[in-house]
């Protein structure tokens, strides 16, 4: 019985980090490359996929169970300095990925509320988590998994409703004409979908987590996230939707259920934001206060608030990134680029996984595993190129809109790994 | 495992525990905070039981006993007897041994955070 409850709470944590309403924008997106099925059939594929990293990240968990992921397994994989380098990449992203989710906010509210309140919300929530982080405040593992049932079952709800209760709307726009290159496209996009399934790999409770229920709360998470947006395609779609711009999942929902599904798309779509802001903020501020205390960082980014514990200085760091990143995403009209490019940046980092699972299996095969990955090396190596080409493809895809703002990033990450104070530090050997 | 590494963790958790306590910073952080920290080694040899250390922290962190907590609210650490030596002495970097795999934490974010503060307030590692 607490085998099962432990799984579900692990999964709903995966899956609720993936869940984001800028994954709408970026579903309604791929439409631009192929057609309804053709986009179901994408998000599919790129789950396939994601199914191989998890089953590849939980071999790297079950090596170094609770610790923080990508930091530590690119560090044994690959030495100190090619890991700090895409960690900082990676977080990054996660702030490009915390602009997008507020813009999305922003223009959803905009369609029931005045245009001020709007524009505020995502600036008060992000201030809103910060407090909550500085106060030692924190959702329970209950909370977390009540709110991701919530919305998984309320995204369920409107695309089952929109393909099985309402006839097919008329007058939606032609779907492109299909392709490999556009379904090659698509796929790249589709990652977006599933940015930080693997965040739960530090949440372990104890060693013996790491031998089923994070490795199946992983596939789980992954095969639901695919299942959903697969199906939510087919809705934004059959509901003539393709257009809707930021807010498919808004069209779709009125489609289904008329003004009552508008206040429930807006209501989930404030969920999905504040969780998914919560959930990156708590995890990107925790990444970057060890990597402060790992003098990879300043040390004021491992100041504390002793009366909570929370780190004040890495809490600052990543608000202050996500306000940027929010200012710039409005200021250009960036979301759809940055999603890409986000895509590109997770689909690179997750060939970087499978690769760091391939090597410690050369470097250092564990002769007592708890999870090992069904996938044979060669097909590690095989998946880890076929992920590096899906990333440029995603940012190929519009490269004068999508190839600055992926070398901004690298320049960017590159610029803090040269400024960061322990980068020469060598891994140390005694732990490989 | 030796006998003697055993006492000698044992005395180290309870130095560590004195200084912690008599520390006003790390009793302004744990203020409110109680969980019970488990702690155990790794490097067991065969046909011996894994010895276990578990304090209850509450205002002040507990006698280290010998025996696995009655609790739901656990902080779990696993790591070689040397490693954990290393880490409640003050000579090892906690966060670091953490990143490199050599220390397990199975606890909450705030928690682990808590516990790595309190290093670094005693130790400044």
């Amino acid at each position: 019985m607490r085998g099962a409850r432990d799984l579900i709470q692990y999964l709903c944590v995966s899956a609720g980090m993936a869940l984001a309403v800028s994954c709408f924008l970026v579903l309604e997106g791929l439409f631009r490359y192929v057609g309804g099925v053709q986009v179901a059939i994408a998000v599919l594929v790129a789950g396939g996929l994601c199914l191989g990293v998890a089953a590849a990240v939980a071999e790297l968990a079950s090596r170094y169970p609770a610790a923080p992921g990508i930091r530590t397994y690119f560090k044994q994989a690959f030495g100190n300095r090619a890991s700090l380098l895409l960690t900082f990449v990676y977080l990054f992203m996660l702030a490009l990925v915390a602009g997008v989710e507020g813009v999305i906010l922003a223009r959803v509210i905009a369609l029931a509320a005045p245009q001020q309140l709007a524009s505020a919300l995502p600036g008060v929530l992000l201030a809103l988590v910060l407090a909550m982080n500085v106060a030692g405040v924190e959702l329970s593992r209950r909370v977390q998994t009540l709110t991701t049932l919530l919305m998984i079952a309320g995204v369920f709800a409107i695309g089952a409703n929109a393909l099985l209760d309402a006839p097919a709307a008329l007058g939606a726009p032609a779907a492109p004409e299909t392709s490999l290159a556009g379904l090659g496209t698509a796929v790249a996009l589709a990652f977006f979908l599933f940015v930080g399934f693997e965040w739960v790999t530090p949440l372990g409770r104890s060693p013996q987590a790491y031998r089923r229920s994070i490795p199946w709360a992983m596939l789980g998470a992954v095969v639901v996230l695919g299942a959903m947006y697969a199906l939510f395609a087919l809705a934004i779609e059959h509901s003539g939707s393709t257009g809707a711009g930021h807010s498919p999942h808004v069209a779709v929902a009125r489609f289904a259920l008329g003004e009552a599904g508008i206040a429930l798309a807006i209501g989930l779509s404030v969920l999905a934001v504040f969780t998914s802001l919560n959930a990156g903020i708590l995890g990107a501020s925790r990444l970057v206060y060890a990597l402060a205390r790992e003098e990879q960082l300043p040390r004021w980014c491992a100041r504390l608030y002793l009366r909570t514990g929370a780190p004040v200085g890495a809490l600052s760091l990543i608000g202050a990134l996500a306000a940027a990143a929010m200012a710039l995403v409005v200021v250009f009209e960036l979301q759809l680029a940055a999603a890409a490019v986000a895509a590109a940046i997770v689909s690179v980092t997750y060939g970087a996984l499978l690769l760091a699972t391939a090597r410690l299996r050369r470097q250092a095969p564990a002769t007592t595993m708890l999870f090992r990955c069904p996938i044979p090396s060669w097909g590690l190596y095989a998946g880890a190129a076929c992920l590096v080409a899906l990333g440029a493809t995603a940012v190929l895809a519009d490269p004068l809109r999508h190839l600055p703002m992926a070398i901004a990033i690298v320049a960017l990450a590159l610029l803090a790994f040269l400024a960061a104070p322990g980068r020469a530090a060598r891994t140390v050997a005694a732990t490989r | 495992m030796q006998a003697h590494e055993s006492n000698d963790l044992h005395a180290c958790l309870e130095r560590f525990r004195d200084l912690a306590n008599a520390n006003q910073r790390v009793c302004k952080l744990i203020q409110g905070w109680r969980p019970v920290i488990v702690i155990s080694p790794t490097d067991v040899a065969p046909g011996e039981d894994a010895p276990v250390y578990a304090a209850r922290v509450d205002g002040a962190i507990g006698a280290w006993r010998s025996s696995e907590p009655d609790s739901d609210w656990t902080i779990r650490l696993s790591a070689p007897q040397e490693v954990l030596r290393q880490v409640f002495s003050g000579e090892l970097n906690p966060a670091r041994a953490h990143l490199d795999g050599s220390l397990q934490v199975f606890a909450e974010d705030r928690d682990q955070v808590k516990l790595d503060a309190i290093s670094l307030i005693l130790w400044g590692v």
